[in-house]
């Protein structure tokens, strides 16, 4: 039920709060809680299993309160609470992906702009990234994986390649 | 033996130098203590404020915050004296506290900078800390800004009856594309798997523990947009840098609390309001919430606040992004549209490339919208899904960038609805007598009342009553009281198919069998089915199929039970003025067995946002009443 989604969530946001071991012997919180999710990411090919699982949870109910809890290393996360930014780019493509895949084939709208944001793509060049997603976009469908990291992978392989672009790199 | 004593010497130097500096900083503690107790610090507002104490019945404080870690003293959920003596005791300590440890001058960041401008305390004699963890979670949130957020209500989730609020921490440099970046603060319940209706009962009685979390907003919009479909507003607020980075501290310490949560009180909404009297102590927003706090209340609370809101911006759901996409387009689009979400394949068709570009991009992206909406909603969502790509394939081959429409919302904004209490004086005619009447409703919307900032087609009334008084008999009476009475109408179209539902429950007064004033408890429900047109403004029809259980002793055997089947219809004359009308016919096998017709029409006139004037007609085994109330909503 809701609960058990929830469950679901906070594993599967888990592992993105990992750090490496911090010299600083005072904080080696990082428990058992991270690393649980890396299995159920595997599975990212199931929509059904990012979708509506990962976000179907009740309103009033937390969403992995450990992973996003303020201060607090309940989980054994060490990030406070926030997203470690090595892992921004990947959370936001996996748990947005529709949203994306849509704004991918329009070449434009808030998630594509986000994106491109977190990609850190200088402003003077978003037209030409917009224009590079959308055109990328028949050839991650028709590959048959239409998945986050096939969409991740396709758009470094494109950026790689582009004349002005190639000098971002793709998570 | 010639190194010895320097050694020795050495050693008593430096344990005396370390002594002397223990022997200072006590001193210093105590100096602030006694600054502090003659200030009398621990009764100042800002110091409730940030211990969030409340003044119990019998004169003493007592802080909402359960949680034993978010106090320094052994006694201060109920001691803010004790609990600012061993503050400032736990800033000298070396010792780190916190559910994630750190520095007191850090787990408790607020109440350091407030003491430390309070007491003039000296950087030199109390070095401040170098809070590492707090100065990274600030820099992660960049904060710029803070807008309120309001998914609007949810009516097949009784938690998410009456709305939600958190807050969303807009980053420098954010545009109206990237906020979705933005962190949230959010409070809400920590559910144990498995939850069920335990919630309903636990969640009342503080029977689950809230947290406070920053979760990326796009998660949010996304389980309230696109999985709920809830449209939420966003008021943005107009707080200095000083009270942005006062509310921040403060939830950086509230990481170390809990509450218990109480779904009504205590609930999102009330711990957002004292998140944001912390940033601003004049706003004294929480205090005006003593019984329940509602969302909507919230909102309202803070949109009546001169200049607090800067803007509110509208966020559609999915759901409103795919009614009002279909609405802009032409006939012989709504066609296309009609068959491609059916057959992707036809978007490739000659015919329908001869549309001009920008008017197929409309097409298929409400069409992309509607089965994305079947993906997320859908127990077989990879039929939808593999449609979907068909259809944003077309949808990638047209190059011309096409403006994103503009979608009004469906309702007006929250702020704007009438008060959720509500008040009646009418008087009426029953049967033959004259009687006037005063009700009293604590919450929430009926189908008649003003809709303004409300979702359409719902109904959600708790603990309303109703008093009359007969002067023909000399009879004063509860004539009705009702505890819960819910109606949710789902108009279906060819996209949206939903059932109807109703509950209600309480106490009524029947004429019956002789019995002219008879009692009547009972609970019913049913499941139905609604329509919508437009022909003047908006017309809605509904049937249901229903069955009730009922006591009472007009009845022979003293009770009833059985069903039956009700068609009603509710319709908007003008802005200010709704109609509706209801047939209702009940059979009881079980019990006392007389069947039963009802037929019922109410009109409401909205004076003003908070005042309407109500007319209604009910007659049911022959016996006919009218009714005419004046309503005042507060």
């Amino acid at each position: 039920m809701i609960g058990k989604k929830l469950l679901l969530v906070g594993a599967m946001l888990a592992p993105f709060c990992v750090t490496p071991v911090q010299a600083q012997n005072r904080n080696t919180d990082t428990g058992p809680g991270c690393g649980l999710g890396k299995e159920l990411w595997a599975d990212a090919n199931n929509q059904k299993s990012i979708g509506v699982q990962v976000l179907a949870a009740t309103t009033n109910g937390t969403l992995g309160n450990q992973t996003f809890g303020i201060s607090s290393g309940t989980s054994g996360c060490t990030n406070n609470g926030t997203i470690l930014s090595e892992y921004r780019v990947t959370v936001f493509a996996n748990a947005n992906f529709d949203n994306l895949s849509q704004d991918m084939a329009k070449g434009n709208g808030e998630h594509l702009t986000s994106f491109a944001e977190l990609l850190n793509i200088p402003q003077e060049q978003r037209a030409e990234f917009y224009a590079l997603a959308q055109s990328h976009y028949r050839g991650i469908v028709e590959s048959g994986e239409n998945t986050p990291s096939a969409m991740l992978a396709s758009l470094d392989r494109g950026m790689s390649a582009h004349p002005t672009l190639a000098k971002i790199i793709v998570k | 033996m010639r190194l010895l004593l320097p050694i020795v010497l050495g050693v008593i130097l430096f344990s005396v130098d370390i002594g002397q500096g223990q022997v200072t900083s006590s001193i210093y503690l105590d100096e602030l203590i006694h600054r502090a107790h003659g200030l009398s610090l621990h009764e100042q507002r800002y110091w409730q404020l940030l211990l969030h104490y409340r003044s119990t019945w019998a004169g003493r404080y007592e802080s909402e915050i359960d949680a034993p870690g978010f106090f320094l003293s052994a006694t201060g959920k109920t001691d803010p004296k004790a609990e600012l003596d061993a503050t400032l005791r736990a800033f000298f300590s070396a010792e780190w506290v916190g559910r994630t440890p750190q520095p007191a001058r850090c787990t408790f960041i607020a109440r350091y900078e407030w003491l430390k401008s309070a007491l003039s305390i000296d950087d030199e004699r109390l070095p401040p800390a170098n809070c590492e963890r707090f100065q990274s979670w600030l820099q992660d949130l960049n904060p710029e800004s803070i807008t309120l957020i309001f998914p609007s209500s949810f009516i097949n989730n009784p938690a998410s009856m009456f709305g939600h609020l958190l807050l969303r921490i807009d980053q420098k440099g954010q545009t109206e594309a990237t906020r979705i970046l933005a962190y949230t603060i959010n409070y809400a319940a920590e559910l144990p798997p498995d939850t069920g209706l335990e919630f309903a009962v636990l969640g009342i009685i503080g029977g689950y523990t809230g947290f406070y979390s920053t979760i990326p907003y796009y998660l949010k919009a996304k389980e309230y947009g696109d999985f709920e479909n809830r449209d939420i507003w966003e008021y943005r607020l107009n707080f200095s840098d000083v009270q942005i980075h006062r509310l921040l501290m403060h939830a950086w310490e509230l990481g170390n609390a809990s509450f218990d949560y109480f779904f009504f009180k205590e609930n999102c909404a009330y711990h957002m309001l004292a998140l944001l009297d912390l940033a601003d102590p004049e706003l004294r927003l929480a205090e005006r919430f003593w019984l329940y706090t509602l969302p909507s209340d919230g909102v309202r609370a803070i949109a009546e606040k001169p200049s607090l809101v800067q803007a509110a911006v509208f966020r559609p759901s999915r759901r409103t992004k795919i009614l009002r996409g279909r609405e802009a387009l032409s006939d012989s689009e709504r066609d296309w549209f009609g068959k491609i979400i059916d057959t992707p394949s036809l978007a490739q068709s000659p015919e329908f490339r001869q549309l001009p570009g920008e008017r197929r991009a409309a097409v298929l992206d409400v069409a992309s919208d509607y089965l994305l909406y079947k993906a997320a909603t859908e127990y077989q969502p990879n039929e939808f899904a593999s449609r979907n790509s068909s259809v944003l394939l077309a949808r990638s081959d047209i190059k011309s960038t096409v403006p994103s429409p503009v979608y009004r919302p469906l309702s007006g904004p929250p702020d704007q609805g009438h008060r959720v209490l509500r008040a009646g004086i009418g008087t009426g005619w029953r049967d033959g007598e004259f009687f006037s009447e005063a009700s009293f409703r604590l919450a929430f919307h009926d189908l008649l009342d003003p809709e303004l900032g409300y979702t359409p087609d719902a109904q959600i009334e708790t603990l309303s009553i109703a008093l009359r008084y007969y002067p023909k008999h000399q009879h004063t009476r509860i004539e009705r009281a009702t505890l819960l009475n819910i109606i949710s109408l789902s108009p279906v179209d060819s996209l949206f198919f939903k059932p109807s539902w109703k509950f209600n429950t309480g106490l009524e007064t029947i004429d019956r069998n002789g019995c002219r004033f008879c009692r009547v408890g009972g609970a019913g429900g049913g499941i139905g089915l609604a329509a919508e047109s437009s022909w003047l403004r908006r017309e809605v029809y509904y049937g249901f199929s229903e069955i009730a259980a009922e006591y009472s002793q007009a009845f022979a055997r003293d009770y009833r039970v059985g069903g039956g089947l009700s068609a009603g219809t509710l319709i908007d004359i003008t802005e200010r003025w709704k109609i509706a009308a209801s047939l209702s016919y009940f059979g009881y096998p079980a019990g006392d067995g007389k069947p039963e017709w009802r037929v019922g029409a109410q009109q409401r006139f909205a004076l003003s946002e908070n005042l309407a004037l109500r007319f209604d007609f009910n007659q049911r085994l022959n016996k006919r009443e009218y009714l005419l109330n004046l309503h005042f909503y507060f």
